[in-house]
């Protein structure tokens, strides 16, 4: 096994291992006690950061996946093979936690299983359920062969073999479903903020979830590379973020065509919202996205800064879509308690704990090397003694 | 056919009757009694008594001050509760179908089936469905339009109560037309707006009253469409969309694999050579 470099305890993950055990207290806590007792939500404010983090953010950050899956299983462009196992498993990750966090978050948290035989197809959180469910398990599926790999199940990783291709476009399709249902959760709330409205608002999570995915996969394998001594593949990850500028350049098209041609970017001033906006679609997408348009991206510094830029503007706008741009049309205000707070990096924690586990016993790293020529590959200084 | 109440808030004096019936009839603690300390008897500013609709509060009257031109003030009462939307967001929200409209008017909430996720609290265009958040086994909670006394043949508790009877029940198109006469006879009393014919595509419960509707709290910033049918327009591309893109990866696939065969085949037999 190539577990070597990676450390189980350290200080952070200590602090991994506290914060979840904490998220797993809120989650007894709101059990027992009614989600009155660890949240600040109200009947004005129904939804706030568990809702922003569960359905928002986390399912997004999951896009990485089946992006990559589908870059290389159907694309069949080989040389980024090396990103696809720690971005399934970081996908299997997020929808896990996002599915905590749901069930979580629910008045009756038991009852999650009801949309199984209780169908309404009407709505569109009847269609995440469902996702989420399908979706989940396909991932586990995706990502099995390195658990069969290292406790040497042939027969089931030749069945998984042979099931991958149908696999990978189910997960797909249900992604593209998933991530764009979400964003389309809001169409029937007309009365919110203009900015963050309009008929594309599912298609445009769909597309943002893909850039934040991908910036994601990009600014953890630069994090973990540094912390346990993997061969950085610069190479692959630059060439990522071209693909991540040019998703961005797509999504800001069609999100400023809508805003033009429904008129709400009239809706633009300088308050709060205004402010708002600009961060999140300046600061946190155009910024980033023109730095990996240019040269810097092959620098590892400034593609960490532009990957993390990215994630940082997605998570605000998960924000702003599900939460803050409903104020208007709401009395009182809502700040997060702090058992939300821990409860939502207790479970970003615990995943990343998880992920640790799995990068020091399971062949995650298999295809580090992949598509680096013989040579190069010997002068690796960093090259983890892999079997 | 679809019953309706029709709300004349001229005539309503603000005794609280309905507020008081509806407890009773669908056994509703006080809001000082609910299961929890944080909800001590309180009152609003313009005092009324609890501050808001809630869980435990279906029916809710409300007080408004309104100056008149000649400087004078005039009192308004008008009672808060669940429209009844013919074509209701709530419903179309809702996952697992525990919003149900009922072919009579009344849109009923099934404890059986609802998982608390609060969407309908969300989706609802007038803030109706109302949650009780202090429990652990929370319910959902909003005006029955009393379902089971209408499936008796009676008449709501809150219109049967009504002292200068505000509250008028009976078909919704009867209705409708009674209130747009009773604007038209009393024009200097009136103002001509019917609340509820169209808001949200229109709803079962109606108001009438003397001054701007949003002068007593109603939100007329509500659209006039029906709600569902923005999701819809979503909704009704999918299936499309998942064979469009089932068709294009498999096909990419495909298209990929022999290519990638092809080249090898001709690498290796160059490499034969
Ligand atoms: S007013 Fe709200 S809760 Fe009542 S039926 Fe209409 S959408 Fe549902
Ligand atoms: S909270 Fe209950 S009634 Fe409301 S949408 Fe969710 S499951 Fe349906
Ligand atoms: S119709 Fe019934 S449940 Fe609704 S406000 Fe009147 S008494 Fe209460």
């Amino acid at each position: 096994m190539n577990g070597r470099n990676i450390p189980l305890f350290t200080k952070w993950s200590v602090l991994q291992i506290l914060l979840a055990l904490g998220a797993f207290g809120v989650l007894i806590g709101k059990l027992v006690f009614g989600l009155g007792a660890v949240t600040n939500l109200s009947d004005n404010w129904p939804w706030g950061l568990w809702v922003a983090f569960d359905v928002g953010v986390y399912i997004a950050t999951a896009a990485g996946g089946f992006t990559l899956a589908a870059v290389v299983y159907i694309f069949k462009i080989e040389k980024f093979r090396p990103l696809v196992k720690p971005a399934v498993l970081m996908a299997a990750l997020c929808y896990t936690i996002a599915g905590i966090g749901i069930l979580t978050d629910l008045g009756r948290s038991p009852l999650i299983v009801n949309p199984i035989w209780m169908w309404q197809h009407n709505s569109i959180m009847f269609e995440v359920s469902w996702c989420v469910m399908l979706y989940l398990t396909v991932l586990y599926l995706e990502f099995s062969p390195n658990i069969f790999q290292r406790f040497k199940l042939q027969t089931l990783h030749k069945i998984q073999h042979f099931v991958l291709i149908p696999l990978v476009i189910g997960g797909i399709i249900l992604s593209f479903l998933h991530q764009s249902s979400l964003g389309a959760l809001f169409m029937i709330t007309p009365d919110m903020h203009l900015l963050w409205y309009g008929s594309l608002m599912g298609y445009l999570f769909l597309i943002s979830a893909i850039a934040m995915g991908l910036s994601l996969v990009v600014f953890f394998a630069i994090i973990t590379a540094r912390a346990w001594k993997l061969t950085l593949r610069m190479d692959v990850l630059s060439s990522l973020g071209t693909g991540i500028a040019w998703v961005l350049a797509v999504y800001l098209g069609i999100r400023f065509i809508e805003l033009l041609a429904t008129g709400n970017i009239s809706a633009f001033a300088t308050d709060e919202f205004g402010l708002l906006f600009f961060a999140e679609v300046g600061l946190f997408m155009a910024l980033p996205m023109v730095l990996l348009f240019t040269k810097l991206r092959k620098k590892t510094g400034w593609l960490i800064t532009a990957s993390s830029l990215i994630i940082i503007g997605v998570i605000l706008n998960r924000i702003n879509v599900l939460v803050l741009s409903h104020a208007p049309a709401r009395v009182d205000s809502y700040f997060p308690s702090i058992t939300e707070f821990l409860f939502t990096f207790g479970l970003i924690a615990g995943a990343m704990f998880v992920f640790r586990l799995a990068a020091k016993y399971l062949p995650l790293y298999s295809d580090q090397l992949t598509g680096l020529p013989e040579a190069e590959k010997e002068t690796q200084p960093e090259v983890v003694p892999a079997q | 056919m679809p019953k309706g109440l029709l709300i004349d808030t001229v005539r309503c004096t603000g005794c609280r009757g309905c507020q008081s019936a509806c407890k009773q009839w669908n056994l509703l603690p006080g809001w000082g009694e609910a299961p929890s300390d944080e909800y001590d008897t309180s009152f609003s500013p313009t005092m009324t008594n609890p501050p808001q609709l809630n869980a435990y509060t279906y029916n809710h009257v409300e007080f408004y001050e309104i100056p008149k031109d000649n400087g004078e003030i005039s009192w308004h009462f008008i009672h808060t509760r669940c429209l009844h939307c013919i074509d209701p967001a709530c419903v179309s929200v809702c996952p697992v179908g525990a919003l149900q409209k009922f072919d009579n008017g009344p849109v009923v909430w099934d404890q059986t089936r609802c998982f608390g996720c609060r969407y309908c609290q969300n989706a609802c265009p007038f803030d109706m469905p109302k949650f009780q958040w202090e429990q652990a086994w929370p319910k959902i909670q909003k005006c029955t339009f009393c379902w089971n006394r209408l499936e008796e043949g009676m008449e709501p508790a809150c219109a049967k109560t009504c002292p200068p009877n505000a509250i008028e029940f009976g078909e919704r198109d009867e209705l409708l037309a009674r209130a747009h006469e009773r604007i038209r006879n009393n024009p200097d009393k009136y103002y001509d707006y019917v609340y509820g014919e169209h808001e949200a595509g229109g709803t079962s419960i109606m108001y009438i009253n003397a001054v701007a509707p949003e002068k007593l709290g109603l939100n007329t910033d509500v659209k006039k469409e029906s709600y569902p049918d923005y999701t819809w327009e979503f909704l009704s591309k999918i299936p499309v969309e998942i064979a469009a893109i089932a068709a294009l990866l498999g096909g990419t696939w495909y298209f990929r694999k022999k290519r990638l065969e092809g080249k090898a085949s001709v690498t290796s037999g160059k490499e034969a050579k």
